[in-house]
């Protein structure tokens, strides 16, 4: 495609500027044609048929049945009708209350006998929100899915982000942690880019809903997940755009979600409350030591630290005379994750009123969520409103108002690699004959905590009771949209909205009963810090629209109009170390010496001209064409594939997308099984702009010298630098069958990543460590299956259905070599011609039985003081990889792959009157997950606790064991980043199971109500030796699948309880 | 009238949407930022100016451990301890692999590129009047000398310097680095000569200029880098020696007698209280006890570098940085030397203790109490200890301390290389051991015709001291030469010896006394590498650091001696990547 940009720059110029003034010409002749059609008698040919129930086959009365712009009709009380149809290869539109909306295409029939579902039943005629428009499934060109969620009143504490999970083929949803509300990692086909965001565009009501993290959380591994701000029973429809959609142009790379809040659609007044409570159930502790066999443990590991007999027995944990005054504070026999992890509490409450007049229809809503979690100590408290309506101020004027204000209250704790302060991890490694409290002399507990302790590991219990680590954040989202007609075929929208996004924290670690820190000019007792965060948005999307028909078989839709995104981001935070006592836990209390301030400011605007032209024909064939051309402030001024404007380079983002509705043509009339079959394939580019504000400019930033501040270069500029350049391919199908009991689609998809962001190194002499250029390259290939089928339709009702994913990543180019990232001890591999985030580590194979079949190996590594020594009896077999027999990081080779081959969901609706059952189970197989945790836990260098499995570890020579040697220090390197670590992740999870239970409607006022009984997360079957295998330690798609010991997912259960007034 | 209002309404939409969608979109897309400074928003006055120099100190700062390390700990003098990792034993065992960081040269480049890029601005704003001649020369100097020095650190490890003095603006700028010329040593010397000799301020900076002032009650005269000194070393590596000589001697020159002129030991007392000196002293009249030494924050030899920023410590220092522990970057020295609070990575070597202690004190006692300033023994370790006289382990959250560049130690024994090799062997020798005054005294009783050179510029030195017939105090009648301060006897040479060998035997003398005076603060390597490559002797150098083997047990002495035979194997592998 390298010849696009020429001939687009001169198609762009001559569209968008010279057909502004057509469209406002064409404004006048249309208006005179559209008042001249309605007068004429609809000419054709007659059609006749009767409209039953699929569910039981019982005719239909009041159903709409039209041709749209040329003639409509209702079936009688036997549900026949007569229609006047242009010809006979038409397609009528079948619509009621109630009932689903389809479309049957004649194929030559003079007579139709249909039997329609109810408005529930997921179908392929469905309408997607798109991007300005809604259009019936059947239509649609792009590769998407379109959820109506009408279960969503079952799982009251999903966020968005989590409910996606397995619904969507090809979106990868990895739920972050157990913590409550922290949302998911999403990732679209792969990894798309090295380093700039994976994250889907998120556009909620026509506006793009910030999904950027902006300064990182103070509290250990948590992300203030702006997807939690949307209460999942406000959301009408989500649909996902997976091929490219290239009208969000440089923000498009990695899919769009649209999600679409509820706006009423009747007058009547009506009133929604629902209830629930619920429990979560913590999870199953792993094995550890206990009390003697961690004594065992230790005087093993103190002698190899080359302390003698005499002195490993004076130690006091090792006495035995009870009246020794120290006794008792060493005989314990303690469960220290039973201290950490409890059972918790879940609540919700949810009201939204409706209704409204012929002007002014509104919806509020108002949400209540306080959702504990099983770490002791934490919880998520949620106040959610949102107020939306429409108005219709003229005939030709409506509005639209979408109103969302949430505040979250989150209590939490340290996660992940914080080894002081994270009180799951301390619960695994402090010692079980320690006790949580002071011991007297005597034996007598004390109410006072213990502190830190004799190995300077911390209580877990300190920070339990006492870290107080806080979260709360609101964001407004609002916008007000304008719809004016400036005549039948030509609309003229606009919508203008902010986002006010602040977020605060307050974080303390207390002094007693945690072990100190070491700054670099103090020693840290206790902590405190605060920050804040604000982003405040500004956005328009203004365009004009050209909807018309053009005789019975052309229809044209058309847009044309840009976007404006302004934004500003700021974080400020403080830190403090010391306060006099741990009840003074702000900042200012604390040590003036100590004090550290910092912050940061980022400014940027987007502005995306776009126009879409979708046209089809007779229905049966569909083309959608999109161009964006897009302008950053991020982007260089010399970006070289865009076309200059304004003093600016702009990319060009075009796609094209056809399909072809088989189904419809004459000649698939008898095929009466094939109820609809569309080819579909699109071709287009997209962006990403997340290159950072400021890297294509040279700038100077501020450098200390003493007290004084100086000014010094900070980049070498690129001033080339742009987006990255994603081509998406994707070819697919959808059909469904049998009167659509079964459906299904089928994609198949080439995305390339061209120009990606890449920080390469600098040569030495350049003076910077990094240059950031657009020099990279990745592909992601893969095939996307989505199943549904009403197995039974009957008085029991059984819907199946299979979502199905695999992606293949490839990086295709990156200049200097392999990237070698570190997190928590693991090195992950980018390089050419593999998955862009390999694990890379040594293998092993087993452990050297005898010091003999060690010095026969004759293999060496080299220790910290640079000598090489000789492995023996007990340590890891390191497999030797390259000529010499050191082992040292040449030996590394690619160990593992995080990401799956496949992953999806299997889910069932029984239902049965009014009664329903769904469940639903998630899976993901064959992806490596490094254990950390584990990794910590046996690698038996130090005083720590560990797992039961270091009962095995070698003791004697000639002992044959999977498990080395302790050795305090590990100076051979045995529990280096290996194989022995990587685990397999793959897990099938009965993600949720519901029972659901809609009561007769009995009396007046009450309109409905149901009663909810669900599960989450109830069995999960896994070979993982982990709490649990899902997790995602980082923003980075570079760094899953590592288990840094975060929140784990946990069981809950709950009850909830529904009202309709 | 509803619909008038809507249809108005929707015009008006039209109008913004045309209107937004042209006229705004140059300055839409202007954003500036707020925590940063664009380029075309800096270099617009003085002030200015000065903010680069200060970030260019600023940025400078971060070399001083590299700078201590690798002239220290490649040298003779210091060697490893066991807490050191494997990075610092390949450094001082000269077999220093690939990925040491030590050897990353990057570092220096860092400040080379802000270097480049405030000295291609200066031109820039002094062509477009943004600056005026004065306020040009000056910080242009400054920041071009300090450029010079860290291209001569460059020259010292890596054999072959790429050598940049351009500012990288494009990408393309560092696309193909391989460009620049690389130099050895002989080309890159002259070079830097060239640069130096052209400044257009060679002077520090004047009282008036706006730099010259205390930077958190730290006068920052003394921050800036010495650029004639610097010339006149590099005079010394290009065998210019009468050209370094007139550098040194204008330096020394002025100011009162104490002022760099290495002043002997005072023994009044003013209002009660010592005098205070620089020099290795014992208590009057006590002189043979060894236990009377005096050993002072504000007295002696040891209070050049304990003592505050006072009269005698700037008749000391040239050139200094101070770290202190409100601000970054943090003293690495503490965690480098100290063994109380700090990782002791690096200790003395055995063969520099030697080195003392085979000294003999003007009152007889063996072993120069230098040593005892230089290195303390702290819970039975020795431990360098010029640099953490400001560290109290019992208060470790104060890391205060200052990074030794340049004293007039230095400079006297560079100057006495100078003129050793200027056919002045006697001046040499007096600067070398106990001063003008004892070495040019002929005898004459006429005080007139005595204690003075009796030689023309640079040489000219006169050290009378008298009262009666006739009252002299001339400048360097204080002057009392290194050894002398240092209270060692002098170094003797053989009456009869060859010219020849009597200019060499100087130079080793030198080369030693560089070692008991200004051991650990960063010119050991340097001081090796120009004797040896000077003489085109690589046995010079290799015979050092084989001697620090050797002394410490070293089996690999050896072999590390043959690989010192070859100049090549001096260098550091230069990192490309």
């Amino acid at each position: 495609m390298h010849f696009y940009p020429f001939k687009l720059k001169a198609f762009t110029f001559v569209f968008i500027f010279v057909l502004t003034p057509t469209v406002m010409w064409a404004q006048q002749t249309d208006s005179a044609a559209v008042e001249a059609t309605p007068a004429k008698a609809p000419a054709g040919v007659p059609l006749t048929g009767t409209i039953t129930d699929a569910d039981n086959n019982q005719s239909l009365a009041g159903i709409s049945v039209s041709i749209p712009g040329f003639s409509a009709a209702l079936t009688d009380d036997n549900g026949n009708f007569t229609l006047n149809v242009p010809n006979y290869s038409a397609t009528v539109t079948i619509s009621g209350e109630g009932q689903q909306t389809r479309q049957i295409a004649l194929k030559g029939r003079q007579s139709i006998q249909v039997s329609v579902h109810d408005e529930a039943f997921r179908s392929v005629y469905d309408m997607a929100n798109l991007p300005h428009s809604q259009k019936p499934l059947n239509q649609t060109v792009h590769s998407l899915a379109s959820l109506n969620l009408a279960d969503k009143w079952q799982y009251p504490y999903e966020t968005p982000d989590n409910y996606l999970q397995g619904r969507i083929a090809g979106l990868n949803v990895t739920r972050r942690s157990g913590t409550p509300g922290i949302g998911s990692i999403l990732s679209l086909r792969g990894i798309n880019s090295l380093n700039t965001t994976n994250q889907p565009l998120v556009v909620v009501d026509g506006m793009i809903f910030d999904m950027n993290d902006y300064g990182g959380s103070l509290i250990g591994n948590y992300f203030s997940n702006p997807l939690a701000n949307i209460d999942l029973k406000d959301v009408d429809n989500i649909t996902f755009i997976k091929d490219a959609a290239s009208m969000y142009g440089s923000k498009a790379a990695n899919g769009v979600l649209l999600i679409t809040t509820a706006h009423p659609e009747e007058l009547t007044t009506k009133i929604d409350f629902a209830v629930y409570g619920g429990m979560n159930f913590r999870p199953k502790s792993l094995p550890l030591l206990d009390a003697s066999e961690h004594r065992t443990y230790l005087s093993d590991i103190l002698k190899t630290r080359g302390w003698s007999d005499d002195q490993i027995q004076a130690q006091p944990y090792m006495n035995d005379d009870i009246n020794n005054p120290i006794y008792y504070r060493y005989h314990n026999n303690k469960k220290w994750q039973d201290e950490v992890l409890a059972n918790s509490y879940t609540s919700n409450y949810y009201m939204k009123v409706t209704g409204g007049d012929n002007i002014a229809r509104y919806g509020l809503s108002l949400g209540y969520l306080d959702q504990d979690g099983i770490i002791q100590g934490t919880d998520y408290k949620r106040y959610n409103t949102r107020f939306n309506a429409d108005y219709r101020m003229s005939p030709k004027l409506r509005a639209s108002s979408n109103l969302g204000f949430t505040y979250n209250e989150h209590t939490l704790k340290d996660q992940g690699l914080f080894a002081k302060t994270n009180p799951l991890y301390l619960a695994l490694i402090k010692s079980p004959f320690l006790a949580q409290n002071e011991i007297s002399d005597q034996g007598v507990v004390s109410p006072n905590l213990a502190d830190a302790d004799i190995f300077n590991i911390g209580n877990p219990r300190a920070l339990v009771q006492n870290m107080n680590a806080r979260n709360n954040n609101y964001r407004f989202f609002g916008s007000v949209g304008f719809n004016y007609d400036l005549t039948r075929v030509l609309k003229i929208n606009s919508l203008f909205g902010i986002t006010y996004d602040k977020l605060r924290e307050n974080v303390f670690v207390p002094r007693l009963g945690t072990s100190a820190d070491t700054l670099a000019n103090g020693v840290a007792e206790s902590r405190m810090s605060s920050q804040v965060q604000r982003l405040f948005s500004l956005y328009n999307d203004t365009y004009l629209s050209y909807d018309k028909y053009y005789g019975t078989d052309h229809t044209v839709a058309a847009k044309l109009g840009f976007r404006y995104s302004n934004n500003r981001t700021e974080e400020d935070y403080g830190i403090g170390y010391n306060s006099a006592t741990d009840e003074l836990q702000t900042i200012g209390t604390g040590s003036t010496a100590l004090r550290q301030t910092g912050g940061d400011i980022g400014k940027w605007t987007w502005l995306n001209y776009y126009t879409t032209v979708d046209y089809g024909y007779k229905s049966k064939y569909f083309i959608n064409f999109n161009l964006a051309m897009d302008g950053s402030s991020r982007f260089g001024k010399e970006a070289e594939s865009g076309v200059n404007l304004f003093n600016n380079s702009f990319g060009l983002f075009p796609s094209l997308g056809a399909a072809w509705l088989v189904s419809s043509e004459n000649f698939m009339a008898n095929v009466n099984a094939i109820e609809m079959l569309k080819l579909r394939a699109s071709y287009g580019l997209t962006g990403n702009d997340d290159i950072g504000n400021y890297t294509a400019r040279q700038i100077y930033v501020s450098q200390n010298f003493l007290g004084q501040q100086g000014i010094v270069r900070s980049n070498i500029a690129n001033y080339a630098l742009q987006w990255e350049t994603h081509k998406k391919l994707n070819v697919g199908f959808d059909a469904a069958l049998l009167n659509e009991r079964v459906t299904l689609s089928l994609d198949v998809y080439h995305n390339q990543t061209n120009n990606m962001l890449t920080m390469e190194p600098a040569g030495t002499v350049a003076g910077f460590d990094f240059t950031l250029s657009n020099n990279g390259g990745m592909k992601n290939q893969g095939i996307e299956l989505a199943l549904n089928s009403r197995l039974l339709n009957t008085l029991v009702k059984w819907d199946a259905g299979i979502i199905l994913s695999k992606n293949r990543n490839e990086l295709t180019k990156l200049p200097g070599g392999p990237m070698l990232n570190s997190i928590a001890g693991a090195t992950i591999i980018s390089q050419v011609g593999q998955p862009a985030n390999a694990f890379y580590g040594f293998k092993t194979n087993g452990v050297y039985a005898t010091d003999e079949e060690a010095r026969t190996a004759g293999l060496t590594t080299r220790l910290f003081n640079g000598a090489l020594a000789n492995f023996q009896g007990g340590d890891v077999r390191f497999i030797n990889q390259d000529e010499n027999s050191e082992i040292n990081d040449d030996d590394r080779v690619v160990i593992g792959n995080p990401n799956p081959d496949f992953t999806g969901m299997i889910s069932s609706r029984w239902q049965y009157k009014g009664f329903a059952l769904d469940a639903a189970f998630t899976f993901s197989y064959g992806n490596d997950v490094f254990n950390y945790t584990r990794a910590q836990l046996e690698s038996m260098q130090g005083p720590e606790n560990q797992t039961k499995l270091v009962r095995n570890r070698w003791v004697a020579d000639g002992q044959v064991t999977n498990t080395p040697r302790a050795a305090w220090g590990d100076p051979m390197g045995n529990a280096r980043f290996s194989d022995r670590w990587i685990e397999d992740g793959s897990y099938l999870r009965l993600r949720n199971l519901s029972l659901t239970y809609s009561l007769p409607i009995t009396q007046g006022f009450l309109k409905s109500s149901s009663i909810y009984l669900t599960g989450i997360n109830l069995v999960t079957f896994s070979k993982y030796l982990g709490y649990d295998p899902e997790f995602s330690a980082s923003n980075n798609r570079l760094s899953q699948g590592i288990d840094t010991t975060l929140e784990p997912q946990y069981r809950s259960v709950l009850l909830g309880f529904r009202l309709g007034l | 009238m509803k619909k008038k209002f809507s249809s108005a309404l929707g015009r008006g939409l039209v109008l913004l949407m045309v209107g937004l969608s042209i006229f705004s979109c140059k300055e839409v897309l202007e954003v500036e930022p707020e925590n940063a400074l664009e380029a075309d928003k800096f270099y617009q006055n003085k002030f200015d100016a000065d903010a680069a120099v200060i970030g260019i100190y600023g940025e400078f700062m971060n070399l001083a451990e590299r700078y201590v390390i690798l002239n220290e700990l490649r040298a003779d003098l210091m060697d490893v301890t066991a807490n050191a990792d494997d990075n610092l034993v390949q450094l001082s065992r000269h077999n220093v692999r690939p990925g040491n960081p030590y050897a990353d040269p990057k570092p220096f480049y860092k400040v080379i590129l802000l270097c480049n890029d405030a000295l291609k601005n200066f031109d820039i704003m002094l062509a477009e009047n943004k600056m005026d001649n004065l306020e040009y020369s000056q910080r242009y100097s400054d920041i071009a000398a300090l450029r010079t020095f860290l291209y001569m650190q460059l020259m010292l490890h890596y054999s072959e310097v790429p050598y940049i003095t351009e500012p990288f603006v494009k990408l393309a700028d560092v696309q193909n680095l391989s460009r620049f010329p690389r130099y050895t040593i002989e080309q890159m010397v002259p070079e830097l000569i060239k640069v130096l000799e052209k400044l257009p301020w060679k002077e520090e900076y004047s009282s008036t200029n706006s730099l010259v002032a205390p930077i958190d009650n730290y006068a920052s005269n003394k921050f800036f880098i010495p650029k004639n000194l610097l010339l006149a070393d590099l005079y010394l590596w290009s065998g210019n020696y009468n050209a370094a000589s007139r550098i040194y001697k204008a330096f020394i020159d002025p100011g009162d007698f104490s002022q760099y002129k290495i002043a002997f030991a005072q023994v009044g007392t003013s209002n009660g209280n010592p005098i205070q000196d620089l020099a290795v002293a014992y208590i009057r009249f006590r002189e043979d006890d060894a236990f009377s030494l005096i050993d002072d924050e504000l007295d002696g030899w040891r209070s050049i570098f304990d003592r505050p920023v006072d009269r005698l410590f700037n008749a000391e220092w040239i050139w200094y940085l101070p770290f202190d522990s409100r601000f970054l970057p943090k003293n690495p020295f503490i965690d480098m030397f100290s063994n109380r609070g700090g990782r002791y990575l690096v200790k003395p070597s055995q063969a520099a203790l030697n080195m003392w202690d085979m000294q003999v004190q003007r009152n007889g006692i063996q072993g120069d109490a230098r040593k005892l300033f230089t290195v303390r023994n702290i819970n039975g370790q020795p431990v360098i200890y010029k640099y953490i006289y400001d560290y109290n382990p019992l208060t470790p959250l104060n890391t205060n301390g200052k990074w030794w560049l340049m004293r007039a130690a230095q400079v006297h024994l560079h100057f006495a290389e100078a003129a050793n090799h200027d056919d002045q062997p006697r001046v040499a020798l007096a600067l070398l051991n106990n001063g003008i005054r004892n070495i040019f005294n002929n005898g004459n009783t006429d005080v007139r015709l005595n204690y003075d050179t009796f030689l023309p510029f640079p040489y000219n030195f006169a050290a009378r001291s008298s009262d009666a017939p006739y009252n002299f105090r001339d400048p360097y009648h204080q002057h009392e030469g290194i050894r002398g301060r240092g209270y060692v006897t002098n170094r003797v040479v053989p009456a009869n010896m060859s010219a020849q060998d009597l200019v060499k035997t100087i130079d080793n003398y030198l080369v030693d006394e560089s070692g008991l005076e200004l051991a650990y603060e960063g010119l050991r390597w340097g001081e090796l590498v120009r004797i040896a490559v000077r003489r085109n002797e690589p046995a010079f150098l290799a015979d050092k650091i084989y001697q620090k083997l050797v002394t410490a047990g070293d089996p690999r002495a050896d072999e590390v001696r043959q690989r010192l035979m070859t100049r090549e194997n001096w260098f550091l592998p230069f990192k490309w990547e």
